[in-house]
């Protein structure tokens, strides 16, 4: 058998499956398991969605999504060149093309989709969402109008940030942590500007749940022969600034951007708690969406998402502040969407179109202990 | 918050006692006269009974005798305290707070909260350490303090209505000639506690605190202030027993009425009060009657027809009379196999056939109860799984009249109620939904097919067992092809639920959070089993698996379905935080040891066996 043949046989043939199944299970079990140690973010990204998986950081493995796309290849390859077309096998077929939307909707998702969330007062209206997990260093004029903004996770320690020759002046990073911890500091000079006068960042383990992690930045700005120590904390309002040649420039450390193409206004937030408890029971928004010239309400309440120009939103909790409760929204974007609702309803009439078939049709002797219709 | 409450109620038990009634033998009341009198309690009206029975079950672990317990802690607070009602299991506790060992395990609020008032600083210094850090031993210790306080919350609760133990004399001056001479109240001195305030305000202005150089009449009032005080002072804390609804949708204890001023109920609790003092059974049935009306009448928020139901169903638990009738039918069958009649047949098959009834009234109670479907918490699923394994198991005996079907049944049944019992030990097992879950459509179709798929698991893991145990008694030969038959079946059926259902769960997923899959431990518990299946399922498909290792895969599912349902919730992590536990990692590593043994048993002579051809 040549060594085309011997592939051939292989990706139409359920040995691969075979193999890959139980890899795929151990990933899943220990992925789990590791959420409870190393939290869900971290857990989802070394178990579940990165290619390579370094075993005590030197032995590079193949990571679960290697072993899907092995699945996928597999289940094509059988549903093309294998699989009998016939009435009898059609839950089976069904069945496995659902399986191949659904790996197909997962990747879409992986690849193209994002997440983030928008918290409102009431009476307040924005067009940005922040991303749960991504940070961004931004540079900002005067009236807060992004110049340019940096990934913080590129933002390396004891380096230099590339900036565009448009900036009169240079930053060079001191510390950067994905996870900050304050101490107060002892070498104060006059270059320590502000924050930075009191306190140094060093970093700090990540924490099991990465919104929880508080990033932050040391860096010195130069320019004209001055030095400036500035520290830049994650989501603190008041930024570092500096003036030169008569403008004003911001830093800010943020939850990464993204701007939407229509405005939300939360007009009103309502929510039931249970009797005698804290415990909520349902909560809803009521919005108002800004479109150019168009404008509406709609309710966003848990269950009732709103969907509009391929966003959707959620109404995923809500923060008591003193002002009042302040509505927060998750925000998704993500083209996959649509997989799981089609592979859903195709694999349910698969597999009862499968079962309805067995019970019906008299089944062949099985032979050399193997039943090719089962 | 609730740690600072903690803090808060462990120096409260330094401070306060709770009211000293009358000590006084009581005639034993009719406690279903009020037992079905609605309550608020962890965000649910529920009828005083249940109210009850979680109560002592959290004290003591049992709920026999649970209303009359209530009753005395309510009316007789000074006797209920003396009497062991707080269960310690761990001997270290025992030590720590120098009491004895009992064979009950059982001992007083007075005993345990004396005992703990010496352990104050022990108590705030566990408080004030990270939870998750807390010893197996320390956890006890704050669960006991809670259970105290709990405790002492309740037994002041109706404190305000109960005669004290001051009378004041006759010879005292004209505004206080009505109280004189007879048993009063917290409640009935409240007119005459501004003029109490003054005269002692006066006495002490000319006598200081010197109680002894007081007349006999200043020293009954010196000691009737100091009693309302200290009753006023554990009053304020008492908020547990919410039983008087407010015209604005809230419920009050019998104290945050008083302070309200929403208090025209009282007087049915103080009537009922002096029934029990009085050992007036018709007083007392009477108020009880007239207080049910009046509350039930008055209240939009209030279901009778539920309160009523949900009185039987503690009444006649149904669960446990199905749980009875299956261990007749399993005593039935077991006495078949030493002498077979067709009268064991018929009584295990009817009491198959009963528990599956039973089964079927408590769900369709606990959705009537709850007004929503059955199933939102880990207790429910087991309920559920129970009456669909029955169910399968009678069908499957009406339709080819094995016996296997009944020892299958029962014996699942009988495990699987076990089960249930073990996660219904404390609390309330009628629990409110969190928003998220507040969805009847979804808990419909997600829950009720996940559960359905449990359940098949369940019957193809005890079919394979069995396949394989008889295999291997009938000298390891072929499998019997029926029953590997009826065991593939179940497979696909737990394939086709566990699929659907976790593919519901996405799209509920997708609805809620907007995503479809986020690698919660929960879902992929589920994808556990479903890949679980397809492999074994495969295998069987390609020849990659002989029948002997197939059934070896599908009786090994139990573990896959013991890690999916309860060994993901011992993590502690993920969005599905309804059925969080720590306490089941023993049983459940017990349970993988002992299924891994029988695997690994009936796998090595088979091994040895084809090993010479391999």
């Amino acid at each position: 058998m040549t060594v085309t043949r011997k592939l051939y046989t292989l990706l139409c043939g359920p040995t691969l499956l075979n193999y890959t199944i139980p890899i795929v299970m151990a990933y899943l079990v220990t992925g789990t398991i590791a959420q409870k140690y190393i939290g869900l973010y971290q857990a989802t990204h070394i178990f579940f969605a990165a290619p390579i998986v370094w075993i005590g950081g030197a032995i590079p493995l193949p990571g679960m999504p290697i072993f899907l796309g092995i699945i996928f290849i597999n289940l094509t390859f059988k549903l093309v060149f294998k699989s009998p077309w016939t009435m009898r096998n059609s839950g089976i077929i069904l069945t496995h093309i659902s399986v191949l939307l659904l790996l197909l909707g997962g990747l879409f998702t992986a690849l193209f989709s994002s997440e983030g969330y928008i918290a409102l007062g009431e009476g307040e209206q924005k067009s940005i969402i922040s991303d749960y997990h991504m940070r961004e260093f931004v540079i900002m004029d005067k009236q807060g109008k992004t110049l340019t903004t940096l990934n913080h996770k590129d933002i390396k320690a004891q380096k230099p940030l590339p900036l565009d020759k448009q900036f009169p002046f240079s930053i060079d990073v001191h510390e950067a942590c994905e996870n900050c911890k304050i101490v107060a500091r002892e070498n104060k000079t006059e270059h320590h500007i502000g924050m930075a006068q009191h306190m140094q960042l060093e970093t700090a383990p990540p924490k099991k749940n990465n919104e929880e992690n508080m990033a932050g930045l040391v860096f010195q700005v130069t320019y004209d022969d001055t030095h400036k120590i500035f520290v830049s904390l994650e989501d603190v309002p008041k930024y570092p600034k500096i003036s030169v040649n008569g403008k004003t420039y911001k830093f800010a450390l943020r939850r990464q951007h993204r701007t939407l193409p229509f405005s939300i206004t939360l007009l009103a937030f309502k929510k039931d708690i249970h009797l005698g408890t804290d415990m909520a029971k349902a909560y809803q928004s009521t919005v108002l969406i800004r479109d150019g010239d168009m404008q509406w309400e709609s309710i966003i309440s848990m269950n009732e998402p709103l969907r509009y120009k391929g966003y959707t939103f959620f109404q995923s909790s809500f923060i008591n502040t003193p002002q009042g409760d302040v509505s927060v929204l998750a925000a998704v974007w993500n083209v996959g969407r649509s997989f799981p609702y089609i592979s859903g309803l195709t694999m349910c009439v698969g597999l009862i179109v499968h079962l309805f078939m067995r019970g019906r049709s008299p089944k062949k002797k099985p032979k050399n202990g193997k039943d090719k219709h089962a | 918050m609730p740690r600072f409450f903690i803090l808060l109620s462990a120096l409260c038990l330094f401070l306060t006692t709770p009211a000293q009634a009358q000590d006084k033998n009581i005639v034993q009341l009719d406690t279903s006269s009020i037992a079905r009198l609605p309550i608020l309690h962890e965000g649910r009206i529920k009828p005083l009974d249940s109210f009850a029975r979680i109560h002592l079950r959290t004290f003591s672990g049992k709920e026999s005798g649970a209303m009359a317990w209530l009753i005395e802690t309510l009316f007789d607070p000074a006797r209920a305290e003396t009497r062991p009602a707080l269960k310690i299991t761990n001997p270290e506790i025992l030590t720590i707070l120098h009491l004895d060992r009992r064979k009950n395990k059982l001992y007083s609020y007075k005993e345990i909260s004396e005992a703990l008032r010496t352990k104050q600083k022990m108590i705030l210094s566990i408080v004030s350490a990270d939870e998750a850090d807390w010893s197996a031993q320390q956890r006890e210790l704050i669960t006991l303090q809670k259970n105290v306080i709990s405790l002492q919350n309740l037994l002041g609760s109706l404190t305000l209505t109960l005669p004290l133990s001051t009378t004041l004399p006759d010879s005292l001056p004209a505004p206080f000639k009505p109280y004189t001479r007879r048993t009063l109240s917290f409640i009935e001195t409240l007119e005459l506690q501004d003029i109490l305030q003054a005269t002692l305000k006066d006495i002490i202005a000319e006598k200081d605190h010197n109680i002894e150089t007081y007349t006999p009449e200043e020293q009954a009032l010196a000691h009737l202030s100091f009693t309302l005080s200290l009753l006023q002072e554990t009053g304020r804390n008492s908020d547990a027993f919410k039983v008087i609804p407010t015209d604005n949708g809230g419920w009050l204890s019998p104290w945050e009425s008083l302070s309200a001023s929403e208090n025209t109920q009282l007087k049915y609790w103080q009537d009922l009060s002096a029934a029990y003092y009085g050992s007036d059974m018709k007083t007392w049935d009477d108020t009880a009657r007239n207080l049910y009306i009046h509350v039930t009448s008055n209240t939009a928020q209030i279901r009778p027809k539920a309160l009523n139901a949900e009185y039987y169903y503690n009444l006649y638990p149904p669960f446990f009379i199905s749980f009875i009738a299956c261990l007749i039918g399993m005593t039935a069958l077991i006495t078949s196999l030493f002498r077979s009649n067709a009268l064991q047949m018929a009584t295990a098959s009817t009491a198959l056939l009963g528990s599956f009834i039973c089964q079927l009234c408590g769900i369709a109670l606990r959705i009537f109860i709850l007004d929503r479907p059955p199933v939102s918490t880990l207790y429910e699923t087991i309920l559920f799984t129970s009456l669909i394994t029955t169910l399968y198991a009678l069908i499957a005996y009406r339709k080819d009249k094995k016996i296997l079907w009944l020892w299958l049944g029962l014996s699942l049944a009988i495990f699987l109620h076990i089960l249930g019992f073990s996660h219904n030990l404390n609390g309330d097992s009628f629990v409110m939904l969190i928003a998220v879950l507040n969805t009847n459509f979804w808990l419909t179709t997600h829950v009720l097919c996940i559960t359905a798929g449990y359940a098949f698991c369940a019957l193809t893991s005890i079919l394979a067992h069995y396949t394989l145990i008889k295999s291997r008694w009938n000298g390891g030969g072929i499998p019997d092809n029926t029953l590997f038959k009826s065991t593939l079946t179940a497979a696909l059926l737990a394939l086709f639920f566990a699929t659907i259902g976790t593919v519901l769960g996405g799209i509920w997923a997708d609805q809620s959070w907007g995503r479809f899959w986020g690698w919660d431990p929960k879902e992929n518990g589920a994808l556990l089993i479903v890949l679980w299946l397809i492999w074994i399922i495969h295998g069987r498909i390609s020849g990659q698996m002989k029948q002997h290792a197939v059934l070896c895969g599908f009786s090994y599912l139990s573990v896959i379905l013991a890690l999916s349902w309860f060994g993901v919730n011992l993590l502690g992590v993920g969005l599905h935080a309804y059925g969080f536990m720590d306490s089941a990692i023993w049983s459940l590593g017990l349970f993988i040891g002992i299924e891994s043994v029988f695997v690994i048993a009936v796998t090595l002579p088979f091994l040895k066996r084809i090993t010479p051809h391999a």
